[in-house]
Protein backbone atom coordinates (compact mmCIF):
# COMPACT_ATOMS: atom_id res chain seq x y z
CA UNK A 1 0.00 0.00 0.00
CA UNK A 2 1.52 3.47 -0.62
CA UNK A 3 1.15 5.26 2.45
CA UNK A 4 2.23 9.07 3.05
CA UNK A 5 3.23 10.60 6.33
CA UNK A 6 3.17 13.97 7.34
CA UNK A 7 5.70 14.89 10.33
CA UNK A 8 8.48 13.39 11.58
CA UNK A 9 8.29 12.63 14.89
CA UNK A 10 9.13 10.36 17.69
CA UNK A 11 5.52 8.50 16.65
CA UNK A 12 7.10 8.58 12.91
CA UNK A 13 10.38 6.87 14.07
CA UNK A 14 8.35 3.96 15.78
CA UNK A 15 5.64 3.36 12.96
CA UNK A 16 7.04 4.35 9.47
CA UNK A 17 9.80 1.41 9.86
CA UNK A 18 6.92 -1.28 11.48
CA UNK A 19 5.09 -0.46 8.17
CA UNK A 20 8.04 -0.85 5.82
CA UNK A 21 8.63 -4.27 7.48
CA UNK A 22 4.88 -5.23 6.75
CA UNK A 23 5.76 -4.53 3.19
CA UNK A 24 3.94 -0.97 2.59
CA UNK A 25 5.69 2.05 0.20
CA UNK A 26 6.32 5.07 2.86
CA UNK A 27 7.02 8.79 2.53
CA UNK A 28 7.31 11.39 5.00
CA UNK A 29 7.22 14.78 4.32
CA UNK A 30 8.45 16.90 7.08
CA UNK A 31 10.37 20.51 7.43
CA UNK A 32 13.42 19.18 9.66
CA UNK A 33 16.01 17.67 7.39
CA UNK A 34 17.97 16.30 9.55
CA UNK A 35 15.30 14.30 11.41
CA UNK A 36 14.18 13.20 8.04
CA UNK A 37 18.74 11.71 7.14
CA UNK A 38 18.34 9.54 10.21
CA UNK A 39 15.12 8.16 9.90
CA UNK A 40 16.31 6.92 6.19
CA UNK A 41 19.24 5.57 7.09
CA UNK A 42 17.35 3.37 9.74
CA UNK A 43 14.60 2.08 6.94
CA UNK A 44 14.17 1.69 3.62
CA UNK A 45 11.01 5.16 2.84
CA UNK A 46 11.35 7.83 0.19
CA UNK A 47 11.38 11.74 2.23
CA UNK A 48 9.97 14.67 0.87
CA UNK A 49 12.05 17.44 2.60
CA UNK A 50 9.28 20.74 2.32
CA UNK A 51 9.89 24.49 3.29
CA UNK A 52 6.67 25.35 4.79
CA UNK A 53 5.15 22.28 5.40
CA UNK A 54 0.96 23.07 5.46
CA UNK A 55 1.04 24.47 1.72
CA UNK A 56 -1.16 21.93 -0.06
CA UNK A 57 1.74 22.09 -2.88
CA UNK A 58 4.28 20.39 -0.61
CA UNK A 59 1.57 17.34 0.12
CA UNK A 60 1.24 17.00 -3.56
CA UNK A 61 4.91 16.57 -4.11
CA UNK A 62 4.14 13.59 -1.76
CA UNK A 63 1.83 12.34 -3.98
CA UNK A 64 -0.69 12.49 -1.22
CA UNK A 65 -3.60 11.96 -4.34
CA UNK A 66 -1.87 8.98 -5.24
CA UNK A 67 -1.66 7.42 -1.61
CA UNK A 68 -4.05 4.76 -0.50
CA UNK A 69 -3.14 5.80 3.52
CA UNK A 70 -2.22 9.20 5.01
CA UNK A 71 -1.04 9.64 8.55
CA UNK A 72 -0.94 13.28 10.19
CA UNK A 73 1.50 12.73 12.93
CA UNK A 74 3.11 16.50 13.65
CA UNK A 75 2.99 17.48 16.91
CA UNK A 76 0.93 20.16 16.43
CA UNK A 77 -3.04 18.63 16.70
CA UNK A 78 -4.11 21.69 14.74
CA UNK A 79 -2.48 21.12 11.81
CA UNK A 80 -3.13 17.68 12.26
CA UNK A 81 -7.10 17.93 12.08
CA UNK A 82 -6.64 20.62 9.12
CA UNK A 83 -4.47 18.47 6.80
CA UNK A 84 -5.91 15.01 7.42
CA UNK A 85 -9.42 16.44 6.80
CA UNK A 86 -7.88 17.54 3.46
CA UNK A 87 -6.54 14.49 2.31
CA UNK A 88 -10.25 13.05 3.01
CA UNK A 89 -12.18 15.69 1.73
CA UNK A 90 -10.29 17.24 -1.12
CA UNK A 91 -7.33 14.21 -2.31
CA UNK A 92 -10.39 11.50 -1.11
CA UNK A 93 -7.58 9.47 0.32
CA UNK A 94 -9.25 6.36 1.21
CA UNK A 95 -7.98 5.82 4.87
CA UNK A 96 -6.62 9.15 6.98
CA UNK A 97 -5.35 8.83 10.23
CA UNK A 98 -4.56 11.67 12.07
CA UNK A 99 -2.51 12.32 15.41
CA UNK A 100 -3.99 13.84 18.18
CA UNK A 101 -2.60 14.54 21.83
CA UNK A 102 -5.49 16.57 23.59
CA UNK A 103 -8.12 14.13 25.23
CA UNK A 104 -10.53 16.98 24.32
CA UNK A 105 -9.77 17.30 20.83
CA UNK A 106 -10.17 13.41 20.35
CA UNK A 107 -13.44 13.53 21.91
CA UNK A 108 -14.45 16.37 20.03
CA UNK A 109 -13.54 14.88 16.85
CA UNK A 110 -13.57 11.29 16.65
CA UNK A 111 -17.43 10.92 15.98
CA UNK A 112 -16.85 14.06 13.34
CA UNK A 113 -15.76 10.34 11.51
CA UNK A 114 -11.64 11.05 11.72
CA UNK A 115 -10.06 8.37 13.26
CA UNK A 116 -7.55 9.27 16.21
CA UNK A 117 -4.37 8.23 16.91
CA UNK A 118 -4.01 8.91 20.69
CA UNK A 119 0.09 8.71 20.52
CA UNK A 120 -0.27 5.77 23.83
CA UNK A 121 0.94 2.57 24.02
CA UNK A 122 -1.08 1.13 21.70
CA UNK A 123 -0.68 3.47 19.00
CA UNK A 124 1.24 1.18 16.65
CA UNK A 125 -1.25 -1.53 16.71
CA UNK A 126 -3.91 0.52 16.52
CA UNK A 127 -2.32 1.90 13.24
CA UNK A 128 -1.83 -1.69 11.74
CA UNK A 129 -5.35 -3.19 12.27
CA UNK A 130 -6.46 0.56 10.19
CA UNK A 131 -4.98 -0.38 7.36
CA UNK A 132 -5.99 -3.75 7.70
CA UNK A 133 -9.45 -3.00 8.06
CA UNK B 1 -25.67 41.08 17.81
CA UNK B 2 -23.70 39.36 19.80
CA UNK B 3 -19.91 38.51 18.27
CA UNK B 4 -17.42 36.22 19.72
CA UNK B 5 -14.03 36.97 18.44
CA UNK B 6 -11.40 34.71 18.98
CA UNK B 7 -7.29 35.57 19.23
CA UNK B 8 -7.02 39.17 20.51
CA UNK B 9 -3.86 40.13 18.19
CA UNK B 10 -4.07 43.03 15.90
CA UNK B 11 -7.01 41.98 13.77
CA UNK B 12 -9.27 40.58 16.77
CA UNK B 13 -7.95 44.08 18.65
CA UNK B 14 -9.58 46.62 15.95
CA UNK B 15 -12.37 44.08 15.21
CA UNK B 16 -13.42 44.37 18.89
CA UNK B 17 -13.11 48.02 18.69
CA UNK B 18 -15.06 48.74 15.65
CA UNK B 19 -18.24 46.32 16.77
CA UNK B 20 -18.22 48.20 20.84
CA UNK B 21 -18.78 51.51 18.73
CA UNK B 22 -21.30 50.12 16.86
CA UNK B 23 -22.84 49.20 19.70
CA UNK B 24 -22.87 45.41 19.31
CA UNK B 25 -21.89 43.26 22.21
CA UNK B 26 -18.42 41.37 22.12
CA UNK B 27 -16.63 39.12 24.16
CA UNK B 28 -13.03 38.35 22.50
CA UNK B 29 -11.08 35.06 23.32
CA UNK B 30 -7.24 35.18 23.92
CA UNK B 31 -4.75 32.45 25.15
CA UNK B 32 -2.44 34.42 26.33
CA UNK B 33 -2.79 36.08 29.48
CA UNK B 34 0.16 38.93 28.49
CA UNK B 35 -1.37 40.00 25.68
CA UNK B 36 -5.21 40.03 27.74
CA UNK B 37 -3.31 42.44 30.30
CA UNK B 38 -2.67 45.00 27.50
CA UNK B 39 -5.89 44.46 26.15
CA UNK B 40 -7.85 44.77 29.50
CA UNK B 41 -6.32 48.51 29.72
CA UNK B 42 -7.61 48.76 26.28
CA UNK B 43 -10.73 47.16 25.83
CA UNK B 44 -11.77 46.29 29.57
CA UNK B 45 -13.56 43.34 30.41
CA UNK B 46 -15.11 42.40 27.21
CA UNK B 47 -11.67 40.53 26.97
CA UNK B 48 -12.13 37.16 28.04
CA UNK B 49 -8.72 35.14 29.09
CA UNK B 50 -8.86 31.40 27.20
CA UNK B 51 -8.24 28.67 24.53
CA UNK B 52 -10.31 29.32 21.67
CA UNK B 53 -9.97 25.32 20.75
CA UNK B 54 -11.28 24.68 24.37
CA UNK B 55 -15.24 23.44 24.60
CA UNK B 56 -15.41 24.66 28.40
CA UNK B 57 -13.85 28.40 27.33
CA UNK B 58 -15.76 28.75 24.50
CA UNK B 59 -18.83 28.16 26.48
CA UNK B 60 -17.44 30.90 29.17
CA UNK B 61 -17.13 33.17 26.05
CA UNK B 62 -20.82 32.58 25.53
CA UNK B 63 -20.58 30.89 22.26
CA UNK B 64 -24.24 29.11 23.00
CA UNK B 65 -26.02 32.39 22.48
CA UNK B 66 -23.43 33.85 19.83
CA UNK B 67 -24.69 35.37 16.79
CA UNK B 68 -21.39 35.46 15.05
CA UNK B 69 -18.16 33.59 15.69
CA UNK B 70 -15.18 35.04 13.94
CA UNK B 71 -11.54 33.29 14.58
CA UNK B 72 -9.04 35.31 13.53
CA UNK B 73 -5.89 34.07 15.25
CA UNK B 74 -2.65 33.44 13.31
CA UNK B 75 -2.92 30.18 12.73
CA UNK B 76 -5.19 28.74 9.91
CA UNK B 77 -5.60 25.58 11.33
CA UNK B 78 -6.47 26.62 14.72
CA UNK B 79 -9.11 29.21 13.32
CA UNK B 80 -10.53 25.76 11.34
CA UNK B 81 -10.69 24.20 14.62
CA UNK B 82 -11.98 26.89 16.44
CA UNK B 83 -14.98 27.34 13.95
CA UNK B 84 -15.88 23.41 13.75
CA UNK B 85 -16.28 23.40 17.40
CA UNK B 86 -18.22 26.78 17.54
CA UNK B 87 -20.56 24.90 14.77
CA UNK B 88 -20.49 21.44 15.72
CA UNK B 89 -20.86 21.75 19.33
CA UNK B 90 -22.81 24.87 19.62
CA UNK B 91 -24.44 25.20 16.57
CA UNK B 92 -23.24 28.52 16.27
CA UNK B 93 -25.37 30.52 13.21
CA UNK B 94 -22.79 32.24 11.24
CA UNK B 95 -18.37 31.16 11.89
CA UNK B 96 -15.99 33.53 9.94
CA UNK B 97 -12.22 32.41 9.85
CA UNK B 98 -9.24 34.66 8.27
CA UNK B 99 -6.56 32.56 6.75
CA UNK B 100 -3.05 33.32 5.65
CA UNK B 101 -2.66 30.02 2.99
CA UNK B 102 -5.06 30.80 -0.15
CA UNK B 103 -5.21 27.16 -0.68
CA UNK B 104 -7.38 26.82 2.41
CA UNK B 105 -9.99 28.44 1.30
CA UNK B 106 -11.89 25.43 -0.25
CA UNK B 107 -10.95 23.10 2.69
CA UNK B 108 -12.78 25.54 5.20
CA UNK B 109 -15.56 25.99 2.76
CA UNK B 110 -16.24 22.25 2.31
CA UNK B 111 -16.26 21.61 6.26
CA UNK B 112 -18.78 24.23 6.80
CA UNK B 113 -17.20 27.64 7.84
CA UNK B 114 -19.42 29.62 6.87
CA UNK B 115 -17.25 32.66 5.30
CA UNK B 116 -13.59 32.69 4.66
CA UNK B 117 -11.22 36.15 4.72
CA UNK B 118 -8.70 35.37 2.31
CA UNK B 119 -6.12 37.39 4.35
CA UNK B 120 -3.19 36.29 1.90
CA UNK B 121 -4.89 36.97 -1.31
CA UNK B 122 -6.26 40.35 -0.31
CA UNK B 123 -2.66 41.20 1.11
CA UNK B 124 -1.17 40.17 -2.50
CA UNK B 125 -3.99 42.08 -5.02
CA UNK B 126 -3.16 45.06 -2.94
CA UNK B 127 0.77 44.95 -3.32
CA UNK B 128 -0.34 43.77 -6.99
CA UNK B 129 -2.24 46.50 -7.75
CA UNK B 130 0.64 48.70 -6.02
CA UNK B 131 3.38 47.45 -7.59
CA UNK B 132 2.12 46.78 -10.89
CA UNK B 133 0.15 49.00 -12.68
CA UNK B 134 -2.40 46.42 -14.22
CA UNK B 135 -4.96 46.73 -15.84
CA UNK B 136 -6.47 43.40 -14.79
CA UNK B 137 -7.62 43.21 -10.59
CA UNK B 138 -9.23 41.09 -8.59
CA UNK B 139 -11.91 43.57 -6.88
CA UNK B 140 -13.45 40.27 -4.13
CA UNK B 141 -13.86 37.01 -3.60
CA UNK B 142 -17.07 36.16 -3.55
CA UNK B 143 -19.06 33.04 -2.13
CA UNK B 144 -18.77 29.57 -3.46
CA UNK B 145 -15.53 28.16 -4.95
CA UNK B 146 -12.92 30.16 -6.40
CA UNK B 147 -15.60 32.69 -7.45
CA UNK B 148 -13.97 36.07 -8.10
CA UNK B 149 -15.05 39.65 -9.65
CA UNK B 150 -12.62 41.53 -11.86
CA UNK B 151 -12.37 44.55 -13.69
CA UNK B 152 -10.40 44.44 -16.91
CA UNK B 153 -9.45 47.08 -18.94
CA UNK B 154 -9.54 46.93 -22.57
CA UNK B 155 -6.43 47.90 -23.91
CA UNK B 156 -6.31 50.22 -26.99
CA UNK B 157 -5.20 47.82 -29.43
CA UNK B 158 -7.24 44.37 -28.50
CA UNK B 159 -9.31 42.65 -30.93
CA UNK B 160 -12.32 42.90 -29.23
CA UNK B 161 -13.09 46.24 -29.70
CA UNK B 162 -15.74 46.88 -32.07
CA UNK B 163 -17.06 43.64 -31.83
CA UNK B 164 -20.34 42.51 -29.78
CA UNK B 165 -19.93 41.06 -26.39
CA UNK B 166 -22.02 38.23 -28.10
CA UNK B 167 -19.28 37.55 -30.95
CA UNK B 168 -16.83 36.89 -28.61
CA UNK B 169 -17.88 35.96 -25.31
CA UNK B 170 -21.39 33.83 -24.79
CA UNK B 171 -22.45 33.97 -20.98
CA UNK B 172 -23.46 30.48 -19.46
CA UNK B 173 -26.69 31.75 -17.61
CA UNK B 174 -27.06 35.70 -18.91
CA UNK B 175 -29.28 37.78 -16.41
CA UNK B 176 -30.79 37.29 -13.03
CA UNK B 177 -28.80 34.49 -12.32
CA UNK B 178 -27.17 36.13 -8.84
CA UNK B 179 -23.27 35.69 -8.62
CA UNK B 180 -23.38 34.86 -4.69
CA UNK B 181 -26.30 32.47 -4.51
CA UNK B 182 -24.61 29.07 -2.97
CA UNK B 183 -27.79 27.11 -3.59
CA UNK B 184 -27.14 27.54 -7.43
CA UNK B 185 -23.64 25.37 -7.23
CA UNK B 186 -20.62 26.41 -8.82
CA UNK B 187 -20.36 28.77 -11.58
CA UNK B 188 -19.19 27.34 -14.08
CA UNK B 189 -17.71 30.06 -17.14
CA UNK B 190 -17.43 33.63 -16.79
CA UNK B 191 -19.91 36.40 -17.34
CA UNK B 192 -19.81 39.99 -17.72
CA UNK B 193 -21.75 42.42 -14.93
CA UNK B 194 -21.46 45.93 -15.64
CA UNK B 195 -19.16 47.41 -18.42
CA UNK B 196 -17.95 50.82 -17.54
CA UNK B 197 -16.99 53.42 -20.30
CA UNK B 198 -16.14 56.86 -19.40
CA UNK B 199 -18.41 58.04 -16.37
CA UNK B 200 -20.69 55.82 -17.25
CA UNK B 201 -22.07 52.28 -15.75
CA UNK B 202 -23.86 50.32 -18.96
CA UNK B 203 -25.88 46.81 -17.94
CA UNK B 204 -24.32 43.93 -20.65
CA UNK B 205 -26.16 43.56 -23.17
CA UNK B 206 -25.41 41.16 -26.31
CA UNK B 207 -25.74 44.02 -28.89
CA UNK B 208 -23.11 46.38 -26.63
CA UNK B 209 -20.11 47.05 -28.97
CA UNK B 210 -17.07 47.45 -27.02
CA UNK B 211 -14.45 50.34 -27.57
CA UNK B 212 -11.27 50.68 -26.07
CA UNK B 213 -10.59 51.95 -22.36
CA UNK B 214 -13.64 50.62 -21.61
CA UNK B 215 -13.29 49.00 -18.08
CA UNK B 216 -15.65 45.25 -17.93
CA UNK B 217 -16.58 43.79 -14.77
CA UNK B 218 -17.04 39.95 -15.01
CA UNK B 219 -17.46 37.20 -12.61
CA UNK B 220 -14.85 34.45 -13.30
CA UNK B 221 -13.32 31.59 -11.80
CA UNK B 222 -9.73 31.12 -11.11
CA UNK B 223 -9.17 28.64 -13.55
CA UNK B 224 -11.39 30.49 -16.00
CA UNK B 225 -9.71 34.16 -15.39
CA UNK B 226 -6.74 33.77 -17.70
CA UNK B 227 -9.29 32.90 -20.73
CA UNK B 228 -11.07 35.57 -20.05
CA UNK B 229 -8.56 38.21 -20.02
CA UNK B 230 -6.94 36.95 -23.01
CA UNK B 231 -9.98 37.33 -24.62
CA UNK B 232 -10.69 40.79 -23.56
CA UNK B 233 -7.70 42.43 -23.93
CA UNK B 234 -5.00 40.07 -26.60
CA UNK B 235 -4.84 40.45 -30.21
CA UNK B 236 -6.00 37.17 -31.62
Amino acid sequence: MQILIYGCTRLTDALAPILVQDGHQVTVIDSDADRLAILEKQTTLSTVWVAEPLMQDYLMQGDLAGSEAFFSLANNDHENILLSQMASHIFNVPKVMCHLSDPQLQDFYQPLGISVLNGGPDSLSAARDFLEQ
Amino acid sequence: MFVVIVGCSAKGYHLAKLLLVAQHEVVVLEKNLARCQLMWDELGSVVLQGDGTDLVDLRRAGVTRADILVAVTNRDATNLVICQMAKQAFSVQRTVATIGDPRNQTIFRVLGVDSVVNVGDLVLDTLERTVVESSFNHLAYLRGPNTVLVSIAIPEDATIIGKKLSDVYIPEEPGENGSDDEEEGPLKGSFVTVVVRGDTAMQPSDDLVLEANDEVYAVTTSTEEAHLYQKLTGTW
